[in-house]
């Protein structure tokens, strides 16, 4: 046994740390040894001296400045500890939902972009000239659905004529 | 409902109590009765008022959110203490990580080093010897290592047993010892007055 471990045996006889046996068998060894003698009564003394306590001290901040800060802390712990109590219900059908209908909007974006110009088309379609069984007697026809009428326009002296 | 004005009479299980339920102003209450011994604590193992005032206020919060688990086998002080102590080791060893601590080459040599002790003859009916005592001792602590400190504030203002240190400071019992009596043989030397460069 080296040194500091006889050390470390004397002090966990002063602080009462060892069975009967042990102990009794370190009493009789101080008895004879002053060195562990010495290592004793100065470890005792240590022990007492610190028994005198801790020196008084004060928190260094008002009370109303200390606490408010601890009022923070709980009012933002409360708020987690809530969340945490009640964990969102059906997460899975959640994390297949959410993205499933981010999907659905997406296509329904697509769907209306992609409907602007057929509509464009359709009116276009409305609104153009309309080339009619008259075409070789020069004649034309417009045909406005909004307006619900129909113009046809003949000339009989024919088209690029002079 | 209990008003405001009555919490100061009440009883400090009342106070728990009301505060598991959810009352913050009994939990200030508790606050106010307390808050200086939590400080103490933090100030003793921090050695730095700032620091301190944050790590207690901490313990409080801590202590809040977890008034579900505090059983009664302890005071309520002592428990919030506990929780102050593991938020003050956790500091400490964030702040090591973060420096280069040089181990006192006298403090941990074995042998070699004679007791000399302190001879005050104390007077508990002398506050103010008294105070000067603890003043001496406090000052005495400011020198030692921060290992060495909190091993001899848990052990000897805390009564924990070297066990339970050990767990708390994670690290073996045979460390816990050895720290605990280089502590209380260099607290000897300084209490005496003596300036260590004599005894290398």
């Amino acid at each position: 046994m080296t040194q500091h471990e006889q050390e470390l045996q004397l002090q966990a006889y002063v602080d009462g740390g060892l069975t009967q046996a042990e102990s009794d068998r370190i009493s009789r060894w101080i008895e004879k040894d002053p060195g562990a003698r010495a290592v004793v009564d100065g470890l005792r003394r240590v022990r007492e001296l610190m028994e005198v306590g801790e020196v008084e001290v004060s928190v260094p901040v008002n009370r109303a400045f200390y606490w408010s800060k601890i009022q923070e802390g709980i009012s933002s712990g409360t708020t987690s500890r809530v969340a945490n109590r009640e964990p969102v219900r059906g997460s899975f059908w959640l994390r297949i939902l959410v993205p499933a209908f981010g999907l659905a909007v997406l296509a329904l974006m697509l769907r209306l972009w992609v409907s602007v110009p057929e509509e464009a088309e359709t009116m276009a379609r409305y609104f153009h000239e309309i080339d009619g069984p008259l075409a070789e007697e020069n004649a034309m026809t417009f045909h406005s659905e909004a307006a619900a009428m129909t113009v046809v326009w003949v000339d009989s002296r024919g088209f690029g004529s002079p | 409902m209990t008003k405001r004005s009555d919490y100061p009479e009440m009883s400090e299980e009342g106070l728990v109590e009301a505060s598991r339920q959810g009352d913050v102003e009994a939990f200030e209450e508790l606050v106010a009765r307390h808050r200086d011994k939590i400080y103490a604590r933090a100030y003793s193992m921090m050695r730095n008022e700032d620091q301190a005032v944050e790590m207690s206020q901490a313990a409080w919060i801590k202590g809040w959110q977890r008034l579900a688990q505090f059983s009664g086998n302890s005071s309520f002080a002592t428990w919030l203490t506990r929780i102050a102590i593991n938020l003050c080791l956790d500091e400490l060893r964030k702040q090591k990580r973060n420096r280069a601590e040089s181990i006192d080459a006298l403090s941990e040599r074995s042998g070699g080093v004679d007791w000399f002790l302190p001879t005050y003859e104390v007077n508990p009916t002398e506050r103010l010897e008294r105070g000067e005592l603890r003043q001496r001792i406090d000052r005495a602590l400011g020198q030692l290592s921060v290992e060495h400190r909190t091993v001899l504030i848990l052990h000897a203002f805390e009564e924990l047993e070297y066990k339970e240190i050990a767990t708390r400071m994670k690290c073996s019992i045979g460390t816990v010892m050895s720290r605990l009596f280089y502590a209380r043989r260099k607290i000897a030397v300084l209490l005496n007055g003596l300036k260590l460069e004599e005894y290398r």
